[in-house]
């Protein structure tokens, strides 16, 4: 007789009411525990990669902004600052403040988002309408410097393209005084509600001497007392802002909604601290030679760890451009941290790593010619 | 800064490993402590992948390069990164690669588009953006295609010579175009429309007299191509004569110049007077060029008959003999003493720098560039009074704004709508004037005068000068084509209906102008060096691999004025016959070339 | 559910925080990246903005001094905008209307 159990398959996904983005997970499950997750991506090619072998590298700017609508601003700032390096650019230090300043706000913008439609996957609903009521302060403050919500495109190749004058730096000071007021307001909800505990401590472990080998980036291998953040690297203007990376012990999902809640805390006072030092000059520069050669440029998403990679032959064109965002290298921790879990604790653990599937797959894909 | 480039000068993290390698790379790479981040696959031709491993150490990104045969299978790192499994089943869905001991194999079916062929460059599907550098209006305004754009830029790097030697490309005579060029190319410039065109000519002479002063003369050393042995008649020293034998000369053949007059230069020679062109540095340059492709030059020395000159041992021949008959006035009386043509008034002047007795009134008959010089001559020789009637408006004048204002500063005094219709000999003469109206348009598009009955004047004056236009005469002895007006039959090479002869300037199209003749010269030479067993002469083409970037600053460019033509004051032209136009400062000219908006770019 | 409470009695009798669309319309920021207005007067039909536009939405004919301007492929970058010289394209702040069938705006001199 066979001790095997027989497992169920759970197809979770690509469309699920819980999922922000779609993915495929096969739950192998025995009654209520899973025993095996298998993943399924790539639902959403839209061949990004190979656009930008057929665009000029100015253009490609345009398509990389494109690559995810909520971590758009610094899609559009990697890819600037990495043709910036093959043509080896320098721009002039306004123009790298205002650049940190607009990617706090999209950082911003994207944890209150997870916020919310974490707290909606818990079941605090009410909660989440209250948390994107404050991020509306944030999209408003994007719509006052460009006209988009969400789309700031205020970034070229050799600076920005805004500048940013009195009125609307007080307007930023003021709004971000009255965010820091409302996010104290329910913020004591996530650290000590013991309804909302109860679903995410010890939940999705990764131990920390797996953290590191597994490839886990971003606040999830934060949460596992890992300090690995980009902007340790002071890259923009991150070096002048005495920056320290938001790192907790707990391993666990509480622990990883702790880093980004006090990761957008500290948002807030990178985006004061910058505005009061922000100094004068131009805000762009032109680069003076194609691209050439092969460069890496890495910048700190608010997922984690953004991978760009070109290399060009001093034309117009780049050879080969390849895009890892962070969402991809969180999924193998993912398969291990639901092993052992019940059924229920799914939508907790899977929105924990904050997917962005849209970014992870712009891979190359062609059609066939007709 | 976290960038790191890995160009090819600073491989120090990089690693080339082969299939056998690879794994004992991947492990160092774990005893170090390395973190994988992904994996980049490209196909380089049709057989063969690079795949670059990523790996982070210490804040730097250390690069593992792999070549491999497309159809080989890759040893998969999954048994030391667990992790790199998506990476390698995305390389293996979209490069069509295989990985051997996968861990977790999806089987190719990991991206939904399990029908995707490979990946090598193919012509991309949809509405493409253009990929496109243009020349610029002004460089295609300008009939000799001179690269214009980017000799602006190297004036605005100060540096001369490169400028010079850019210009020399198409044009052969900077110095000289820079004091006397109509140049359409500042009518085609796009700041046009807010009337504060770049002042392209006057950057032309700073270019070529920063030149003169960084070398001490105008001649260059310059390499010609091997000789070839063969030999190029040239008849007629003027600009298409001299370019067709430089551009000949830089092929390697030998050119023999012959002109009839004592000096070089044709219509430069006699008819631009000297306070536009000093006529040393004509000379001076004409012969530059000469002399920098060996060229010979025979002076004084007319041609009639072109058989016996071909019969010299000649392989072919270039007809630059331009124009110098000038038109009648029509008009009774027209033989009288007292009255002469431009030509023989500005050659006497110009060419044999006498001071010919004009009295104190002098009256120009004409409207054109040549009737301007004419006028203003007249004033510095010592005339009291020089009118000038033209039977047009002021508007339909075909002199150029710059000269009309000239002259009216010079206080040549202009009567318009009046022409003239008879001429009563004696001391002084007396020429009766027709008033006119406009009336229909003719076939140049302006509206033609028609007499208005019972309207003239009477003029009293001690010389008449009549400067209303000009043609060339074409000795029988050529042997070649005319048309009815007297110009030689060509095609578009230039090629006349005589064998082995060409002709270019105003024998052929009529009075034009000297970057006319330019362009006409190096077309014959292109034409003459095919012919004579060589590749000909290149054409103006965008050169897609150099690199121009637009300017960034938009607001200072438009607020930045116009740099304005130094002039000597009128009162101190009139003088004498110095040159009346000025060289631009040297910062003067910077700013004006960096006013340029690049119209060429390619960025 | 007491820290709530205060939040709970602000949003009952505070005004709503959505706009009353259709019958309200949201006033457009300025500075916002709509639609383009091409003004053919002040252009030269120099095809700049034909090449920097990353989505080949424009079309200049040089010949007809005509420029054709396909508002759905178009992104709303306003790269043009920046990259014309005699600032012809004026950039509007209203967002396009949808419709039922693509089309492409012709702006003549």
């Amino acid at each position: 007789m066979s001790n095997e159990p027989k497992l169920t398959v759970i197809p979770f996904g690509p469309q699920h009411p819980v999922l922000p983005e779609p993915v495929q997970l096969q739950f192998y499950v025995d009654e209520e525990k899973i025993v095996d997750v298998l993943p399924n991506i790539g639902y959403i090619h839209r061949g990004i990669e190979r656009a930008a072998e057929l665009n000029d590298y100015r253009r490609n700017l345009y398509l990389c902004e494109r690559i995810c609508g909520i971590c758009n601003i610094i899609h559009g700032q990697t890819y600037a600052g990495l043709i910036e390096k093959m043509t080896d650019t320098e721009i002039p230090i306004r123009a790298k403040y205002l650049r940190t300043i607009w990617a706090e706000i999209a950082r911003l913008q994207s944890h209150l988002l997870w916020i919310g439609l974490f707290a909606e996957a818990v079941g605090f609903e009410s909660l989440f309408m209250k948390v994107w009521r404050d991020r509306e302060l944030v999209l408003e403050l994007t719509e006052a410097t460009n006209g988009h919500r969400i789309h700031m495109g205020t970034t070229v190749i050799g600076g920005v393209t805004k500048d940013m004058d009195e009125a609307l730096i007080s307007r930023y000071q003021k709004d971000m005084d009255k965010l820091k007021k409302e996010m104290d307001d329910w913020a004591h909800v996530f650290r000590k509600d013991p309804a909302f505990l109860s679903k995410t401590v010890n939940k999705g472990i990764l131990p920390k001497k797996d953290a590191v080998h597994s490839g886990a980036v971003g606040p999830v291998i934060r949460a596992s007392g890992i300090p690995q953040d980009m902007r340790n690297n002071g890259y923009e203007a991150y070096g002048e802002l005495d920056f320290e990376p938001v790192v907790y012990d707990n391993c666990d999902v509480q622990g990883r909604v702790l880093v980004r809640l006090d990761e957008c805390y500290q948002s807030v006072d990178l985006i004061k601290k910058a505005l009061n030092q922000l100094p004068e000059g131009p805000i762009a520069v032109k680069n003076e030679k194609f691209p050439d050669g092969e460069a890496i440029y890495r910048t700190e998403q608010p997922r984690g760890e953004v991978f760009y990679y070109a290399k060009g032959n001093n034309t117009i064109h780049l050879e080969r451009v390849r895009i890892r965002t962070p969402t991809l290298p969180n999924i193998p921790p993912l398969l291990g941290m639901l092993v052992g879990h019940d059924v229920a604790d799914i939508p907790a653990i899977v929105h924990s790593i904050d997917p962005c599937m849209s970014c992870t797959e712009r891979i190359t894909d062609i059609k066939e010619v007709a | 800064m976290i960038v790191e480039i890995t160009k090819t000068p600073d491989q120090a993290y990089d690693t080339t490993v082969t299939m056998d390698t690879l794994i004992s790379a991947v492990e160092a790479m774990k005893e170090k402590g390395a973190r994988f981040l992904t994996i980049t696959a490209e196909d380089i031709s049709e057989t063969n992948a690079e795949v670059l491993y990523h790996f982070e150490v210490d804040d730097h990104v250390e690069n593992i390069h792999l070549i491999t045969k497309k159809d080989e299978p890759i040893k998969s790192i999954t048994g030391v990164y667990l992790a790199a499994f998506i990476a390698e089943n995305e390389a293996q869905d979209l490069f069509k690669l295989k990985f051997s001991d996968l861990a977790v194999d999806l089987g190719g079916k990991m991206l939904k588009n399990a029908s995707s062929p490979s990946t090598l460059l193919k012509p991309a599907v949809g509405p493409q953006p253009p990929i496109m550098r243009k020349l610029g209006p002004c460089r295609e305004e300008c009939p000799a295609m001179v690269n214009i754009p980017q000799y602006i830029r190297e004036v605005e790097n100060d540096d001369p010579e490169a400028a010079y030697n850019t210009i020399i490309d198409r044009a052969p005579i900077p110095a000289i175009l820079g004091r006397v060029c109509f140049a359409p190319c500042q009518e085609g410039c796009r700041q046009q429309l807010e009337a504060k065109h770049i002042q392209i000519r006057l950057l032309k002479r700073v270019a070529a007299d920063g030149f003169k002063e960084q070398n001490g003369s105008l001649q260059r050393e310059v390499t010609c191509k091997a000789p070839s042995g063969k030999k190029v008649a040239i008849v007629g020293g003027g600009p298409a004569g001299v370019a067709a034998a430089y551009y000949l000369g830089m092929q390697g053949h030998k050119a023999v110049v012959y002109e009839k007059g004592a000096m070089l230069g044709g219509a430069m020679a006699w008819g631009i007077p000297k306070y536009r062109l000093p006529k040393d540095l004509m000379n001076e340059e004409l012969m530059a060029r000469l002399n920098e492709v060996g060229a010979e030059v025979k002076l004084e020395t007319a041609v009639e008959d072109l058989n016996t000159l071909m019969s010299e041992g000649y392989d072919a021949a270039f007809l630059g003999i331009g124009a110098d008959q000038c038109n009648s006035l029509r008009c009774e009386g027209e033989d009288s003493e007292g009255v002469i043509s431009f030509i023989d008034f500005l050659t006497a002047v110009n060419l044999r720098n006498e001071t010919p007795e004009i009295g104190s009134r002098v009256i120009v008959i004409g409207g054109g560039n040549s009737a301007m010089d004419a006028a203003r001559t007249a004033v510095r020789l010592g005339a009291d009074e020089v009118t000038l009637f033209y039977r047009r408006t002021e508007g339909e004048m075909p002199a150029s704004l710059h000269e009309v204002h000239g002259a009216m500063e010079e206080g040549v005094n202009f009567d318009f709508l009046s022409s003239q219709i008879k001429i009563i000999p004696g001391k002084p003469l007396k020429i009766n004037f027709q008033a006119m109206i406009p009336g229909e348009p003719d076939e140049s598009g302006r509206r033609r005068p028609m007499p208005m009955e019972g309207r003239g004047v009477t003029v009293e004056a001690d010389t008449i000068i009549s400067a209303i236009g000009y043609r060339g005469l074409v000795p029988a002895g050529m042997g070649v084509e005319v048309n009815r007006w007297g110009q030689i039959e060509t095609d578009e090479d230039l090629k006349t209906s005589r064998d082995n002869v060409w002709a270019g300037g105003d024998a052929v199209y009529g009075p034009t102008s000297v970057i006319a003749a330019l362009r006409d010269g190096r077309i014959a030479a292109s034409s003459i060096d095919k012919y004579l067993g060589g590749e000909g002469l290149s054409d103006a083409t965008p050169d897609m691999s150099e690199f121009v970037a637009r300017p960034v600053d938009k607001e200072a460019l438009m607020e930045a004025p116009q740099a304005a033509i130094p002039e000597l004051d009128p009162d101190e032209r009139i003088k004498g016959f110095d040159e009346v136009e000025l060289v631009l400062e040297k910062c003067t000219a910077t700013c004006e070339a960096g006013r340029c908006w690049r119209c060429d770019w390619n960025e | 559910m007491p820290s709530f409470l205060g939040n709970i009695i602000e949003n009952l009798f505070g005004k709503p925080a959505t706009v009353k669309y259709p019958f309200e319309k949201p006033e457009p920021v300025p500075g916002t990246r709509g639609e383009l207005n091409f003004n053919m007067a002040k252009c030269d039909q120099c095809q700049d903005c034909e090449r920097t536009c990353p989505s080949a939405a424009i079309t200049v004919y040089p010949e007809e001094k005509r420029i054709e301007w396909n508002s759905f492929q178009c992104i709303y970058c306003h790269a043009c905008v920046r990259a014309c010289m005699h600032e012809a394209i004026e950039p509007l702040i209203n967002v396009e209307a949808p419709d039922y069938k693509k089309r492409v705006k012709s702006f003549e001199a």
